[in-house]
C-alpha cells in the first residue's frame, strides 16, 4: 500500500517540474528582496528621496532610468558595461568609485546589481504595496490529508495557519514541540483573550471536559466575555496614544474616556476592523452621526494641546495635524510617513507634496489647540436631553443644511471663532496666548470671519468691573459703521447660565441680536468701562459665534428660547471630537518647505499617495472607505499583524510599525497575507473570528518548552517551533494580582480612577492637580482605567516598558530589569494583594503552598518547588512568631485592634503568596 | 540616576528622563529625597533586608526550577535581576545617605542631611559617581525669574537660587577633582533657555519685583572636568547679550560635543527607528572643537 502511494507522489511532482519550465523568460535577479536592499543601505542616503546627487535618485524607475545631470541615464538597461551605476562601483579614482567614500560593495553585491541590470532592470514593487492574494496553502492537498489520515505524516496541523508555519519550519531544518499540557493552555488563552487568568474554577472546568471540542468551548466563551473587550482595547490604547491629560509643560486634565469605552465596546460587539477604522477616521461625516460615531472620533483628538502661556496656538494645531497624519500611517498602515513631512522618502516611493496632500484630509477640522478641547460632544443631562430633542422634532422637516448647522450650535456649540482669531490689538492683548482681555478704549480686529447673515450672537465672555462694559462693533475698520453697541452687563454671572467644566474661567454666555451682514466681515470691537482703572481689563472674551437663524416656519421665540438655553446648559460630560469646518471656515492646505509650518508653499488638494492609489478621493470619510477596502495592500496586513504579535510575542514582520523596504523582512509571508485575506474576505474584517481562527491553530496551543535546538536555531521564536512564553505586560501583571487576591472589581469602563500610588509621583509645577485615590471598588478596577497623565504616568506602567502616550506607541519593547522585580516584589499593590490572597485560605504550610499553586497555575506544584517555598514558609513563621513588633507592622494593626488569632502564620502566607506571585509562573504567561 | 531640587519635579515630568525612542532600559531612574530614595526599594514595613533576602532566594530557586522544565533563557536573566534589584536595595540607600560624610565634606557643600535641596544633591552625584554609575542628572525648579512674585523674581529669587547653588557647585567640581574623578567625569551646567537682557513687565503693568521673561537667542552654558579646556569661554553675544555675534553654537552641537567626550562619534551611534538609523543628534550637530582640551 504504502509503495503504491510513493509512486502517485512521484508522477505528480513530474508533472508539476514539467508545468514549472514551460513558463516564460526566467530572471534571476528579484529587485524587491535582493537589489533594494542594496540600494537602501549604500545608495540611497545621496540618490533618494532627501538628496539627488549628480542628478540621480533610485527612489522612483523614472528617475533611476532618466537623464542625470552628466545628461546620460546613468543605468542602461540591458548594458551593465555602458552603465555608469556599475562602472562606478568599480571606478579606481576615490572622487568616482561609488558608495563616494565608502567601503566598496560586497563582490556578490556588485553581481546582483549588474546581473539586474543585464536582465533589463526591472523594478518591482516591495512585497506589502502588491495586492493582497490568497496564497495557496503548502502541502495541503488532499494527498498529504490522505498521508495523515493513514498515520504516514504527523498529522499535527489544525487549520491552514500550521501549513504555513511547517513549510517554513521544514525550509530551516526546525519542527514544532508537542500540545501544551491543558493548564498551561488555559492560562495561555485567557491572557490572551481576556487579559486576565483563570480561576479556580475555570481550570477545573477545562480539566474536567473530556470532549474533544473542550478546547474550542473554551475560546468560544473567553470570545463571549466582557473582559475581552477590555484586554484588547488597552492594546489599542497605546496606538491611539490614548491618555486622561493633554500633555505639554501644563499637561492638565482631559475628558475623553468615553472614548476608551467606544473601543472596549467596539472589540465586544466584534465590530468589523474595517467599520472600526472607518468610525474612528469619520465617524462625523457618516450620513447620520450618532454619539457613538462622534465618540470614535476622539482617536484624533487623543493629540496633544499646548496650553503653556505664549505658545502659538497655530504652531499645535498643526503639529497635531501633523501627528494625525503620522499615527494614520504607522498604526493603520504601517508605514513610516513622518520623514515625507521634510522631504520626499529617503526609500519607499512616496512623495514630499504627497505628504501634504494627505495631510489636507485632517486639515480641515474645527479644533485649534483650545485649553478646552473644542470641540466637544456635549453630553447632556436627561432634561437638556428631552429638549433637544424637541427642537430636533421641529427640525426634521427643515431642508439637510439647516438641520445639520443648527446640530453644530446645539450640540457642540460650534462654529466658535476662537480670541487667536483677533489681530490689531489697541490697549488690549490676547493674554496668556488664550482669551482676549482690553481696558478702556481699547480695541482689536476679527478678519474676515463669516457671519453669513445671521443675526444671533453668542458671546462667551466676562466683565471684569463693577460696572457695565461697552461694546462698540464696527465695520471694515475702526471708523467703519457701527453695527451695534452691545452691553456686558455686571450681573452676567447671575442673569445667564455658566456651563462648568469648559475651562477654568467658566465663561458666562450671553446672547445679543445684531443687524444681518452678509458673507465675511472684518470686525473691529472697541471695548469701553469708565469704571475700570487703566491698567484694569474691561472684560474678558473666551469665544463668541454666531447662531443660525431661526426657521421663519417655526415659532421664532419658543424654538429660540429654548436653543439657547440648550446652548447654556451644563452638560453632564463632554468628549473631545472631530468636526469637519463648515464651508466658509474651510482651510487651505499648502506645503510646507522643507517641513516647516512657517513656510508654506503651494496649495494642495486631498489625495492618497500615487503608490497606493490613483483614484480620487475627496475627504475624511472617502479615505477611511479606501483603507479598509479590496484597494488597499497594507489594512489587513497591518492589522492581523498586530494581532499575531500579541499573541505570540513578536509580528511575522517584527517592525509593526514599518512594513515598507526599511522594515524587517516577513519572517513567513505566505502566513502573513494568509491570514490577512481570510481576515478581509473570510471573516469580512470581524476581529474574534480571526483571533479564534490564531487560537485554535495547532501552532498557538504548542507548549512552550524550549529544545536545546531551538534554543539555538530559533532563539526568538520566529519560527513558532514552541508555544509563546510571554511576559506579561504591566496592566495584566497588576489585574492577575488584583484577581487572585479577590480584589479586582470587575466594573466595565466609566472615568478614569486612580488607585494607589506612592506619593510624590506627580510633583509638577504649574498645576493644582491631585492625585485622590478612588474610593472603594474604583481602588481596584482593571489597570486599563487608571488615571493616565502624559508627564506622569503610573508607575508600573513606566517599570513595565509602556510609553508615555505622548505620541502613538506601536510595539513595546519588553525588557527585563531590576526595577521590575522592585515592583513586583514592594508595590503596596502587590503586597495588599498577596495579603488577601493569603487570607483566603484557611489552611497553613505545605497545604497552603499546594492549594495556592494549583489555584493560581491549574496545576500541582512540583516536589523541589514545594520544597522550596515550604522551607521559606517555616522559616519566616518562626521569624514571625517570635518578632510580634514586626508581625504588627507588616499587617498595619494596632495590638489590641482586629489583631487575627495567629498573626504569624497571615504573614507568613503573605510572604509565601508574594513570592508565588514573582515566580515566573506568574510574571509569564505559560 | 535623577535627582530632583527646588521642591517640584521638572516641568516636562518624566520624559525630562525617559528614553525616547530607545528601549525603557535606558530610561532614567529617579532617587527621591522624600519616601524611598527609588520607588519600590523599600520592603513593606515589618520586612527586613535578611527577610526579602530569604524571599528572592527562595524565588530564583522556584525560577531554577521552571529553567529545568522550560529552558527559556528569559528566566535565567530574570533571576540575574532578582539578584540585582537585592543588590540595589542595600546599595542605593547607602550611597543616598550622607550623613556618614566627614564634616569638612558638610562645609564645603554647605549640606545638611535630611534636606532636599541641590547641595544635597551635588554630593549625591559625587558619591554616585564614585560608585560607577555613569549618568547622573541634577534638576533644580524655580529659576522662572518673571518678577511675578517675590520667589520669582530677579531681585529676591534669582538671588537666593544663586546662593543654594553657587556654592554646591564649586564643591562639587573641588571634590571631583580632590579625588581624582573631574578628568574622567564630565560636568554640564545650564538650562532649556535664558532670560531676556531687559525687563519683564507682565500685562504692561508695573510689577512688585523684577524679572526677566524667556529669551532663546542667546544665553550660556558651562562645561567642566573631561575633556573640557578649562578657564576657557566660547562664543560672545552683543553688548545688550540679547543675539550671538560670534561662535554660536546649537543645542545639536553640545550634544555632539558631550558624545565626543564620552568617547561616540555622534554621526555613528544610531538606533533603528521608524524605518531608518536615527542619531541622537538627528541630523544636525558639529563637536564644537575648540572648547575641547
Amino acid at each position: 500500500m504504502k509503495a503504491i502511494i510513493l509512486f502517485g507522489a512521484m508522477i505528480l511532482g513530474g508533472i508539476w517540474t514539467f508545468f514549472q519550465m514551460g513558463s516564460g523568460p526566467s530572471y534571476t535577479i528579484d529587485y524587491s528582496t535582493q537589489v533594494k536592499p542594496i540600494l537602501n543601505k549604500n545608495c540611497i542616503a545621496c540618490h533618494g528621496g532627501v538628496k539627488k546627487q549628480g542628478g540621480f535618485s533610485l527612489l522612483f524607475q523614472e528617475e533611476a532610468l532618466g537623464k542625470t545631470k552628466s545628461g546620460k541615464p546613468a543605468i542602461i538597461p540591458g548594458q551593465p558595461e555602458k552603465s555608469s551605476f556599475i562602472q562606478r562601483l568599480h571606478a579606481k579614482n576615490p572622487e568616482e568609485k561609488m558608495p563616494y567614500q565608502r567601503p566598496s560593495l560586497s563582490k556578490e553585491e556588485v553581481e546582483i546589481l549588474t546581473t539586474w541590470v543585464k536582465e533589463g532592470a526591472r523594478w518591482g514593487e516591495h512585497w506589502a504595496y502588491q495586492p493582497l492574494k490568497d496564497p495557496s496553502i503548502p502541502n495541503d492537498n488532499w494527498w498529504s490529508r490522505a498521508l495523515a489520515f493513514i498515520g504516514f505524516n504527523s498529522g499535527w496541523e489544525s487549520n491552514e495557519i500550521d501549513y504555513f508555519v511547517a513549510a517554513e519550519q521544514k525550509k530551516q531544518g526546525l519542527s514544532h514541540t508537542e500540545k501544551a499540557s491543558k493548564p498551561d493552555l488555559l492560562r495561555r488563552l485567557y491572557l490572551d483573550l481576556t487579559g486576565l487568568p483563570p480561576t479556580t474554577a475555570e481550570y477545573q472546568e477545562f480539566e474536567a471536559d473530556a470532549s474533544n471540542n473542550a478546547y474550542e468551548k473554551q475560546v468560544d466563551k473567553l470570545l463571549k466575555s466582557q473582559h475581552f473587550g477590555e484586554k484588547w482595547a488597552s492594546m489599542w490604547m497605546d496606538l491611539a496614544r490614548y491618555a486622561d491629560t493633554k500633555g505639554y509643560e501644563k499637561d492638565d486634565a482631559r475628558t475623553i474616556w468615553k472614548y476608551r469605552d467606544y473601543v472596549i465596546s467596539a472589540f465586544n460587539q466584534n465590530k468589523p476592523y474595517d467599520l472600526f477604522l472607518k468610525e474612528q477616521l469619520a465617524g462625523d461625516l457618516l450620513p447620520n452621526p450618532t454619539e457613538s460615531d462622534y465618540i470614535a472620533t476622539a482617536f484624533h483628538r487623543n493629540t496633544t494641546n499646548n496650553d503653556e502661556g505664549g505658545t502659538v496656538d497655530e504652531e499645535f494645531r498643526t503639529a497635531a495635524i501633523l501627528d494625525r497624519v503620522n499615527t494614520t500611517w504607522e498604526v493603520l498602515q504601517g508605514t513610516s510617513f513622518g520623514c515625507v513631512q521634510c522631504h520626499s522618502h529617503p526609500y519607499d516611493p512616496i512623495r514630499h507634496e504627497e505628504y501634504y496632500k494627505f495631510m489636507a484630509f485632517f486639515n480641515n477640522s474645527r479644533d485649534e489647540d483650545i485649553p478646552d478641547d473644542s470641540p466637544y460632544y456635549r453630553h447632556f443631562k436627561q432634561q437638556d436631553q428631552g429638549k433637544l430633542d424637541s427642537l430636533k422634532a421641529y427640525l426634521i422637516s427643515q431642508p439637510k443644511q439647516i438641520q445639520k448647522e443648527w446640530t453644530q450650535a446645539l450640540r457642540f456649540v460650534e462654529p466658535k471663532i476662537h480670541p487667536h482669531w483677533a489681530d490689531q490689538f489697541v490697549n488690549g492683548a490676547l493674554a496668556d496666548n488664550k482669551y482676549l482681555a482690553v481696558r478702556n478704549g481699547g480695541s482689536l480686529r476679527f478678519k474676515a470671519v463669516p457671519l453669513m447673515g445671521k443675526t444671533s450672537l453668542l458671546i462667551a465672555g466676562k466683565n471684569s468691573g463693577p460696572a457695565p462694559t461697552y461694546i462698540t462693533i464696527r465695520q471694515g475698520t475702526k471708523t467703519g459703521p457701527i453695527v451695534t453697541r452691545l452691553k456686558l452687563d455686571t450681573t452676567l454671572q447671575e442673569k445667564y447660565a455658566k456651563p462648568k467644566g469648559l475651562w477654568s474661567k467658566g465663561w458666562a454666555y450671553a446672547f445679543y441680536t445684531i443687524p444681518s451682514l452678509p458673507g465675511k466681515q472684518d470686525l473691529v470691537w472697541e471695548f469701553k468701562n469708565a469704571k475700570t482703572k487703566p491698567d484694569q481689563n474691561t472684560a474678558s472674551i473666551g469665544f463668541w459665534m454666531m447662531i443660525p437663524e431661526v426657521p421663519a416656519d417655526l415659532k421664532p421665540t419658543d424654538f429660540q428660547k429654548i436653543a439657547y438655553q440648550i446652548i447654556s446648559a451644563s452638560p453632564e460630560t463632554t468628549t473631545p471630537v472631530m468636526l469637519e469646518n463648515p464651508t466658509e471656515f474651510t482651510r487651505t492646505t499648502r506645503l510646507f518647505k522643507r517641513g516647516s509650518w512657517l513656510n508654506p508653499g503651494e496649495e494642495m488638494t486631498r489625495g492618497i499617495p500615487a503608490l497606493f492609489s490613483k483614484k480620487p478621493v475627496s475627504n475624511r470619510l472617502e479615505l477611511a472607505e479606501w483603507m479598509g477596502g479590496k484597494e488597499n495592500p497594507l489594512t489587513a496586513r497591518v492589522a492581523v499583524n498586530r494581532f499575531w504579535e500579541q499573541l505570540f510575542g513578536t509580528g511575522i514582520v517584527e517592525t509593526l510599525e514599518d512594513m515598507g523596504s526599511q522594515g524587517l523582512a516577513p519572517v513567513n509571508q505566505g502566513l502573513l497575507d494568509h491570514l490577512a485575506y481570510q481576515f478581509q474576505y473570510k471573516f469580512k474584517y470581524q476581529t474574534k473570528d480571526l483571533l479564534k481562527y490564531i487560537v485554535m491553530s495547532a501552532s498557538y496551543q504548542q507548549s512552550s518548552i524550549i529544545s536545546e535546538k531551538d534554543r539555538e536555531k530559533d532563539p526568538n521564536n520566529r519560527y513558532v517551533t514552541r508555544g509563546p512564553r510571554i511576559r506579561l505586560n504591566p496592566e495584566q501583571l497588576r489585574d492577575q494580582a488584583l484577581l487572585w487576591s479577590g480584589l479586582l472589581a470587575t466594573k466595565l469602563g466609566g472615568a478614569s480612577v486612580m488607585p494607589d500610588q506612592p506619593d510624590g509621583i506627580w510633583n509638577a509645577p504649574y498645576s493644582g492637580m491631585q492625585w485622590e485615590k478612588s474610593d472603594g471598588e474604583d481602588q481596584w478596577r482593571r489597570s486599563l482605567y487608571t488615571y493616565w497623565r502624559r508627564s506622569s504616568p503610573y508607575p508600573t506602567m513606566v517599570s513595565f516598558d509602556a510609553g508615555t502616550r505622548d505620541v502613538c506607541l506601536s510595539r513595546r519593547i519588553r525588557t527585563n530589569t531590576p526595577m521590575q522585580a522592585l515592583n513586583t516584589l514592594n508595590d503596596p499593590v502587590f503586597i495588599e494583594a498577596s495579603q488577601f490572597f493569603a487570607r483566603k485560605y484557611s489552611i497553613t504550610g505545605a497545604e497552603f503552598i499546594k492549594k495556592g499553586y494549583l489555584d493560581l497555575f491549574g496545576k500541582p506544584i512540583s516536589e523541589n518547588k514545594l520544597a522550596k517555598l515550604n522551607a521559606f514558609y517555616a522559616n519566616m513563621l518562626a521569624y514571625y512568631s517570635k518578632n510580634n513588633k514586626e508581625t504588627l507592622a507588616f499587617l498595619k494593626l494596632c495590638p489590641d485592634n482586629n489583631v487575627p488569632k495567629d498573626p504569624a502564620i497571615l504573614v507568613a502566607k503573605t510572604l509565601v503568596a508574594n513570592a508565588l506571585f514573582n515566580i515566573d509562573e506568574s510574571i509569564n504567561k505559560p | 540616576m535623577v535627582l530632583a531640587s527646588g521642591g517640584k519635579n521638572p516641568d516636562a515630568g518624566k520624559s525630562a528622563w525617559g528614553s525616547g525612542f530607545l528601549p525603557s532600559v535606558y530610561q532614567g531612574v529617579q532617587c527621591r529625597s522624600a519616601g524611598e530614595p527609588v520607588l519600590f526599594i523599600q520592603n513593606p514595613d515589618g520586612v527586613n533586608a535578611d527577610i526579602r533576602k530569604a524571599s528572592i532566594e527562595t524565588i530564583n530557586s522556584v525560577n531554577e526550577e521552571t529553567f529545568k522544565e522550560f529552558g527559556d533563557p528569559e528566566t535565567v536573566a530574570r533571576i540575574a535581576q532578582y539578584e540585582m534589584a537585592y543588590k540595589m536595595q542595600s546599595s542605593v540607600p547607602e550611597v543616598m545617605d550622607i550623613s556618614k560624610e566627614p564634616e569638612y565634606i558638610h562645609q564645603l557643600y554647605g549640606t545638611k542631611p535630611g534636606e532636599e535641596a541641590f547641595a544635597n544633591n551635588c554630593l549625591l552625584a559625587r558619591k554616585m559617581v564614585e560608585q560607577g554609575v555613569r549618568f547622573v542628572q541634577l534638576f533644580d525648579w524655580g529659576w522662572d525669574s518673571h518678577g511675578t512674585s517675590k520667589s520669582g523674581s530677579v531681585d529676591w529669587g534669582l538671588h537666593q537660587k544663586c546662593l543654594e547653588t553657587d556654592r554646591a557647585i564649586s564643591a562639587l567640581l573641588i571634590d571631583l577633582e580632590q579625588r581624582g574623578l573631574l578628568d574622567e567625569t564630565l560636568v554640564v551646567w545650564g538650562g532649556e533657555f535664558g532670560r531676556t537682557p531687559m525687563q519683564e513687565n507682565r500685562e504692561g503693568k508695573t510689577q512688585d519685583y523684577f524679572g526677566r521673561d524667556h529669551h532663546t537667542d542667546a544665553f550660556t552654558m558651562w562645561l567642566a572636568g573631561g575633556g573640557i579646556k578649562p578657564g576657557f569661554s566660547f562664543g560672545e553675544t552683543d553688548e545688550l547679550g540679547y543675539a550671538t555675534v560670534n561662535g554660536k553654537t546649537s543645542i545639536y552641537d553640545l550634544q555632539a560635543t558631550i558624545l565626543h567626550c564620552l568617547g561616540f562619534n555622534h554621526e555613528e551611534f544610531t538606533f533603528p527607528f521608524q524605518g531608518r538609523n536615527f542619531r541622537l543628534t538627528d541630523v544636525y550637530g558639529k563637536v564644537i572643537k575648540p572648547i575641547l582640551a
